[in-house]
């Protein structure tokens, strides 16, 4: 990605959050040609705007100038999805300790954010916060260490739970909320070129209150669940298909009902601990 | 005249076991399938381009369960009605 911008407090933040990855030369090829800068025109004066280009274009509107590293991540977000289509791409976060992903898929509002930057603060590898890319060829999952957007009640759930994180500034009143993102540890961004063999899928959901519920999932159950997850299933045709099956075969999935972080926490662990080797 | 069953035209299917099911993926539609045993087995004996008949799939069906056909033919018109209605298999006439 070649990334310019002319907002400071962006930049900033930025900087804080992916200081350990390495700049490219200037003439190496990138996916991605991405500007965020200063809204032009008369009403910079009295309530500035910023603005997300890719390639010259502005597919969306501008946001409050201080919102510029939000909009940023999910303007990325947007060209990953609408362009990674060589991979089947999952709305789940993934996680890797000992050679063992496991993959989050879930719905906004489940709290895969949180039990993923949970994770991460128990010293898994973030391999992606958001997007699951799975690689048709060998079924393993490709590294994208993002900063994980934590929203609303989260946010101080996620300070007591990892203080030791990297956090970002909190965003008030965006779309989505209230905002602010968990870094991306310095050892996830290093290792973004190693992928991760899944051996888990843990579909969580939380509900205030309630009791830890860890159910196995059937396999063909995974697979529904899967096909309406993707975001490019229906593009990926015949090799989606192969590799969701693949995927579902290869590992054993769960549901998990949580009110509790730490205790949804212990239940992913615990799967990995007693899987043999 | 007597009728038949095949695949539907220009079709080709993709068939893996998942668990206790069949997913089926259609070339010509992009859909994805889970199907139970019975609908699998029609499907399968399809698959490699064969035009049968309700009885035939019957009897094929009968083989594999080790049961007389009778039994089955109820079952498989069933089957091929639903399939017929998911685009994977049509009519024809022989």
């Amino acid at each position: 990605m070649r990334l310019g911008s002319d907002v400071d407090s962006f930049s900033a933040t930025w900087q804080r959050s992916y200081a350990s990855l390495d700049v490219l030369p200037e003439d190496e090829v990138c996916h991605f040609r991405i500007v965020v800068e200063r809204q032009l025109g008369a009403r910079r004066w009295y309530r500035p705007q910023v603005v997300f280009r890719i390639e010259g274009l502005t597919p969306f509107d501008p946001y409050p100038l201080d919102h510029a590293f939000p909009m940023f991540e999910w303007g990325l977000n947007w060209c990953i999805a609408m362009s990674a289509h060589d991979y089947l791409m999952l709305h789940s976060a993934v996680v890797e300790r000992d050679g063992c992903a496991v993959v989050l898929p879930a719905q906004p509002g489940s709290g895969k954010s949180t039990l993923c930057a949970a994770l991460v603060g128990r010293g898994w590898r973030l391999l992606s916060d958001e997007f699951g890319i799975l690689r048709h060829a060998d079924g393993c999952f490709l590294p994208l260490p993002r900063a994980a957007p934590l929203k609303n009640a989260s946010i101080p759930l996620l300070r007591d739970f990892a203080p030791h994180l990297g956090f970002g500034p909190r965003y008030a009143k965006t779309r989505k909320g209230d905002v602010v993102h968990m870094f991306p540890p310095g050892d996830s961004l290093q290792r973004q070129a190693d992928p991760a063999r899944p051996r888990f899928i843990v579909f969580p959901r939380y509900e205030p209150g309630a009791a830890l519920q860890l159910q196995e999932q059937p396999p063909e159950v995974a697979m529904t669940r899967l096909v309406n997850n993707s975001f490019n299933y229906r593009v990926s045709g015949a090799l989606g298909f192969r590799s969701l099956c693949r995927l579902v075969r290869e590992c054993a999935s769960y549901q998990l009902i949580n009110g509790d972080l730490s205790e949804a926490v212990a239940a992913v662990e615990s799967l990995v601990q007693a899987r043999e080797p | 005249m007597m009728h038949g069953w095949q695949l539907s035209s220009h079709d080709t299917l993709i068939l893996e076991e998942i668990g206790d099911c069949v997913a089926v993926y259609s070339n010509a539609t992009g859909e994805t399938h889970l199907l139970d045993a019975l609908p699998a087995e029609v499907l399968s004996c399809l698959s490699s381009g064969a035009c049968l008949t309700h009885l035939e799939l019957a009897v094929a069906v009968a083989k594999v369960a080790d049961e007389p056909w009778e039994n089955w033919l109820p079952q498989v018109c069933n089957v091929l009605e639903r399939l017929a209605s998911m685009q994977l298999v049509e009519r024809f006439a022989r």
